[in-house]
């Protein structure tokens, strides 16, 4: 948020031709960018920064699949990127990798410049799927990071008793996640990974499951529950409104194998109520969206 | 019995509608529970009972070929410390042989979820231990420890261990990959990770074998009886079998499936409380 004032465009081309293919529907087969890095020069450390990452999964007897070719992320503290894209396009592999539970075959991952140091266990991370222990109930749930970190129990409840009265879940504390909803046990996820106070949070369609009404209740509520923190997040997601309600920067990836199309800053105030997707400012950038993934998806 | 959260009232899930009412289930609910899946199963035995009790009077079948059940509970009434001192004989052996298994059970599956070089020199001879016909192993048995409790014992845990180790190795095993990742990006360590993922995951399964041990454990006792004892419900059967006393078999019998059927169930007992909280829509106890 705190850069978007110094950028005169809000479009960070990746190559030439995506700007016009975001106001044309492109439906020409066009050159693939060749992932130029777009960080901006920063004067500081950026919190996550993904240097010409690639990835591929070997099959037998067949060609690997790539997943991801040539990625280049910078993300600061206190930012909210989202990266769109179709599905299967590789989203996910690009948050293992940041999360430390793959490597990728080339380029390199750097949390906080220090990229020789192990990531696993620093970065916060919810998945599309809440991945609630059906024998814990909701605190001994939330609580699970705070405990495998060795914090004593007392001191780790009495954390997560206090956010979760912001979180919504204080009522629920003692129930058991069998009972309930898709919503709340959302919530619960979150609380879980963001109770270790990590400085990077990885979210992963985390509304993927849910319906309309819960998911948009669910992006207002989000977007409340994090703008307090300085923390770099990083969610991925294949819903543009979705994007645009709650990032900072939004990245539009290419289907497999996925890479950096173009790269939008959403200057749009927050907090961003409901209305906001009938703002001329929020339809351009939907449209600048929409047009650079379907531009990529006729290809 | 109750609503499932998830696919229903999704605006007010988000107000505290969904509360946790389901916690404290009366012991009325879960007794109506038991009679609604016991219910038939019982209904069809007294029919059987009443069956076999009519055939053998209308057709007037000899006592020493199929005595009448009035004969058999008569039999049991008459000396009941006959089958509870033989009873209890039948089953210390199957209390020690069980928990035998379970204590070997636990350490062999434990130790092949640990070390892949374990599971590969160890599981080929858990499979061969079964494919060996224990019935002939039994005289062998008498032979090197006598005719006294161990043999039996022994016999048991031969029956008994198989089902415990595998149902446990198996839910070690079947930990979903998504949870392990999570676990991974919590910074568990190996230990923290099978202690609160692996070993409560599993339970379900070492559940199913304690179970299928519970029953197979009879067998395996009376087989050591009929070898060589002088006590035990298997020694009584065989012993009254060959004096041509039927009731008195049949009464034995009687026992040993009782016995059996109340392991059956006190394992299911504890497996209901246990894991509870375990499934979205699971009938409070009322699982098998």
């Amino acid at each position: 948020m705190s850069q978007t004032s110094e950028i005169p465009s809000n479009v960070h081309s990746r190559n030439e031709s995506s700007l016009s293919s975001s106001t044309v529907n492109a439906n020409s087969p066009r050159s693939h960018p060749r992932g130029i890095s777009a960080a901006l020069p920063r004067s500081e450390v950026p919190a996550v920064s993904v240097r010409n990452a690639s990835k591929s999964f070997p099959r037998p007897d067949l060609p690997p699949v790539e997943a991801i070719v040539d990625v280049s992320i910078n993300v600061d503290l206190g930012e909210f990127v989202v990266i769109v894209g179709p599905s299967g396009c590789g989203k996910s592999t690009l948050l293992n990798i940041i999360a430390g539970l793959a490597e990728p075959n080339m380029g390199s991952v750097s949390l906080q410049g220090d990229g020789d140091a192990e990531r696993i266990g620093r970065v916060a991370y919810m998945h599309q799927i809440d991945l609630l222990l059906p024998w814990r109930n909701v605190l001994s749930n939330a609580t699970l990071g705070l405990e495998i970190a060795g914090i004593p129990r007392t001191d780790a409840d009495a954390k997560a008793t206090e956010l979760a009265q912001r979180f919504g879940i204080a009522d629920f504390l003692n129930a058991y996640p069998a009972t309930l909803s898709g919503g709340m046990r959302q919530r619960v996820a979150l609380l879980r990974a963001v109770l270790p106070d990590r400085d990077v949070l990885l979210l992963d369609e985390p509304f993927k499951a849910l319906d309309a009404i819960t998911r948009a209740e669910l992006q207002r509520w989000l977007s409340d529950v994090l703008d307090r923190t300085n923390r770099a997040t990083v969610m991925v997601t294949h819903d543009v409104e979705e994007a645009l309600m709650l990032g900072d920067r939004v990245l539009v990836m290419s289907p497999r194998p996925g890479r950096i199309l173009i790269e939008l800053d959403v200057d749009l105030p927050r907090p961003r109520p409901r209305d906001v997707v009938r703002e001329s400012k929020f339809v351009e950038l939907k449209w600048q969206l929409l047009s650079a993934l379907s531009g990529e998806s006729v290809r | 019995m109750s609503v499932l959260p998830q696919t229903e009232n999704h605006v007010s899930s988000e107000s505290p509608t969904v509360a946790s009412h389901r916690q404290t289930v009366s012991i009325w609910n879960r007794l109506a529970g038991y009679v609604q899946n016991w219910g038939a199963a019982v209904v069809i035995a007294l029919l059987g009972l009443v069956v076999w009790e009519l055939s053998v009077r209308l057709f007037d079948v000899q006592e020493w070929l199929l005595p009448p059940v009035s004969k058999i509970l008569s039999e049991l009434i008459a000396d009941p410390p006959l089958f509870i001192s033989n009873g209890w004989v039948t089953l210390r052996e199957i209390l020690v042989g069980f928990m035998v298994s379970t204590t070997f059970g636990f350490v062999m599956a434990t130790g092949m979820f640990w070390s892949r070089l374990l599971e590969r020199s160890v599981y080929p001879f858990l499979i061969a231990s079964q494919t060996v016909p224990v019935f002939t192993l039994a005289p062998l048995l008498v032979i090197w420890t006598g005719t006294g409790m161990t043999p039996k014992v022994v016999i048991v845990v031969l029956f008994t261990f198989f089902p415990i180790t595998i149902g446990l190795m198996t839910g070690l095993r079947s930990v979903d990959a998504d949870m392990i990742a999570m676990f991974r990006t919590l910074g568990a360590s190996k230990w923290q990770m099978f202690t609160k993922l692996h070993l409560p995951s599993a339970l379900p399964y070492l559940f199913a074998g304690l179970k299928v041990a519970a029953v197979v454990s009879v067998i395996g006792a009376v087989i050591g009886e009929w070898i060589g004892a002088s006590a035990g419900l298997g020694w009584l059967i065989k012993t009254s079998g060959s004096r041509y006393q039927t009731d008195k078999v049949f009464a034995a019998i009687f026992t040993l499936s009782v016995m059996a059927s109340m392991m059956f169930i006190l394992i299911s007992l504890v497996q209901a409380r246990m894991l509870r909280h375990y499934h979205q829509s699971d009938s409070e106890g009322a699982t098998n």
